[in-house]
């Protein structure tokens, strides 16, 4: 049999595909499977192999790919394109589509090792900082100086009580 | 402390000490952190990766380690300083072509380094001569501890310490050892490890790490697994699979000379001869001999030859080094030249004169 794709090598490669309620045989050559598939050709770099597995381990609903970090504005798709997450609460907003990538890459999902005496009590504020930093910025650019002056006298504050601690 | 200055002496993990250093070169360990208070890497804007350099370095420089640590700020310091440091294995390759506010703070004994605003907010790691996992990870754990008193680290109860890569999630941890392997390369047996090892979620990588090539059969071995597993099973993990690799090596090499000795004397010595005799050479193929001489001091084949000689050859002959060196820039063709007139004096150095002579 040949390939249904190129028609001109040996079809080595056959599968049934369900779209919607429609189920399809498809007879293909390794070369165009592996093509049609967005498999890594032979002799790839971890990174590849990653984000391979990134897009195909997350079938994310429609949701999960318009959402956005409110304190970094990293989008989920941004993510998915770079491979590298915005801030720490990424974690948490991704989390629905993180959590199999994790699996995946891991031995499970939860965290077993070493833990920092303080953890947890900082996230708030943390989070808070990203996202007035971030503000901070964009009143500078626009020019906006007086907001920006309260920005940072605000993350200043803020910055006092970490200190405290 | 200057740069200019290490460049005639090699970190102490290169010193060949430790537990079977014949085969373990170096063990080394580094953890991922980042700080709550900034966002990663991929979204610090140019005003924030100053500030956020400021306050690392600031901490690092606070804490109480026995050796005292230097800092050194890599956006003004010139291409040729960055190349050095990462032939020292002081930073990642991607560290010294980065941009920005950035920086490396490291002790003079080079068993402690850490790196600012890298992919992540902190990578440090600790370094030491031949198979000692529990020693590296004491001294990293307690600077770790340190650290973490002065600085907010993102953590999360379930996902652990947070990292810009989900590859690195849960203790951040990379537990890296280095080992010399010709004879299994040699007898085409390095592709058994290297599936043997993935079985147990490790991963065999080159000479600087990841997506490096592997050159005069040096190799790291190290785990791929971070989250799920405490730090200490992931050391466990490693403890327990780098033996076989030690002893298959060992093996290879035994029959080695039990087959072929005349003709791996023939190879050892020619390799020393050539380190001895050459007047232009690369540093590829200087690697490719110090991998055979190296060989060859345990196997007993050369005497004379001072192992803590060869190990230092391994970073001292590479380009930035002669560069640094010679106290300028030299064109890869000089260079090689440089390079055999250093390796010679080296040499004679590290062995009885009588056999020098005929050189002089």
């Amino acid at each position: 049999m040949k390939c249904q794709s190129c028609n001109k090598r040996e079809a080595t490669v056959h599968f049934t595909d369900i779209e919607g309620d429609e189920k399809k045989e498809v007879h293909l050559c390794e070369e165009c499977a592996r093509e049609k598939s967005g498999m890594p050709p032979k002799g790839v770099t971890l990174e590849e192999i990653f984000s391979n597995l990134i897009q195909q381990h997350s079938k994310e609903s429609a949701k999960l790919l318009k959402t956005a970090c409110p304190n970094c504005g990293m989008s989920y798709i941004e993510f998915k394109a770079g491979g590298r997450l915005g801030c720490a609460s990424d974690y948490v907003v991704f989390e629905e589509g993180l959590a199999p990538l994790l699996e995946r890459l891991h031995q499970g999902t939860q965290h077993v090792g070493k833990t920092p005496s303080r953890a947890g009590a900082d996230v708030r504020r943390g989070n808070e900082m990203i996202r007035l930093r971030r503000e901070l910025d964009r009143a500078v650019q626009r020019e906006e100086y007086e907001k920006a002056a309260e920005l940072r006298d605000r993350i200043q504050s803020l910055t006092g009580t970490a200190n405290a601690d | 402390m200057q740069i200019s200055k290490l460049a005639t002496r090699a970190g102490e993990w290169l010193k060949g000490e430790g537990r079977d250093a014949d085969i373990v070169v170096s063990s080394r360990i580094r953890l991922a952190r980042n700080i709550t208070d900034f966002p990663f890497m991929s979204k610090v804007s140019p005003g924030q990766r100053g500030e956020l350099e400021q306050l690392l370095r600031g901490k690092i420089l606070s804490i109480d380690v026995p050796r005292e640590l230097l800092y050194l700020g890599l956006a003004e310091l010139p291409g040729v300083d960055r190349l050095f440091l990462v032939e020292r294995h002081l930073i990642s390759r991607e560290h010294a072509s980065g941009e920005g506010e950035r920086g490396v703070a490291f002790d003079e004994a080079e068993s402690l380094s850490i790196m600012t605003n890298e992919e992540d907010h902190l990578r440090m790691q600790s370094i030491r001569s031949g198979f000692e996992l529990e020693q590296t990870w004491q001294a990293l754990d307690h600077v770790d501890t340190m650290l973490e008193k002065e600085l907010n680290y993102a953590f999360h109860s379930r996902f652990g310490y947070l990292t810009a890569c989900p590859t690195n999630v849960g203790t951040g941890m990379r537990v890296s050892v280095m080992l010399h392997l010709p004879a299994l390369v040699s007898t085409r047996h390095l592709d058994k490890v290297v599936n043997a090892v993935a079985k147990i979620n490790l991963v065999v990588r080159g000479l600087y790490g990841e997506g490096t090539e592997a050159s005069g059969d040096f190799y790291q071995i190290s785990n791929q697994v971070t989250l799920g597993k405490a730090e200490t099973d992931i050391i466990d993990s490693v403890l327990n699979a780098i033996p076989r690799v030690i002893t298959y090596e060992r093996k290879a090499r035994e029959t080695l000379m039990a087959e072929n000795r005349k003709q791996i004397e023939d190879r050892v010595w020619r390799a020393y001869g050539i380190l001895k005799v050459a007047r232009s050479i690369s540093s590829e193929e200087t690697l490719h001999l110090i991998s055979q001489v190296r060989m060859g001091v345990h196997l007993g084949i050369l005497k004379n030859v001072d192992l803590k000689t060869v190990n230092e050859l391994f970073v001292l002959t590479l380009p930035a080094h002669l560069q640094k060196l010679a106290g300028r820039e030299i064109e890869p063709e000089e260079r090689n030249v440089e390079r055999a007139d250093f390796v010679r004096r080296k040499l004679a150095g590290s062995q009885d004169l009588q056999e020098e002579k005929p050189d002089v």
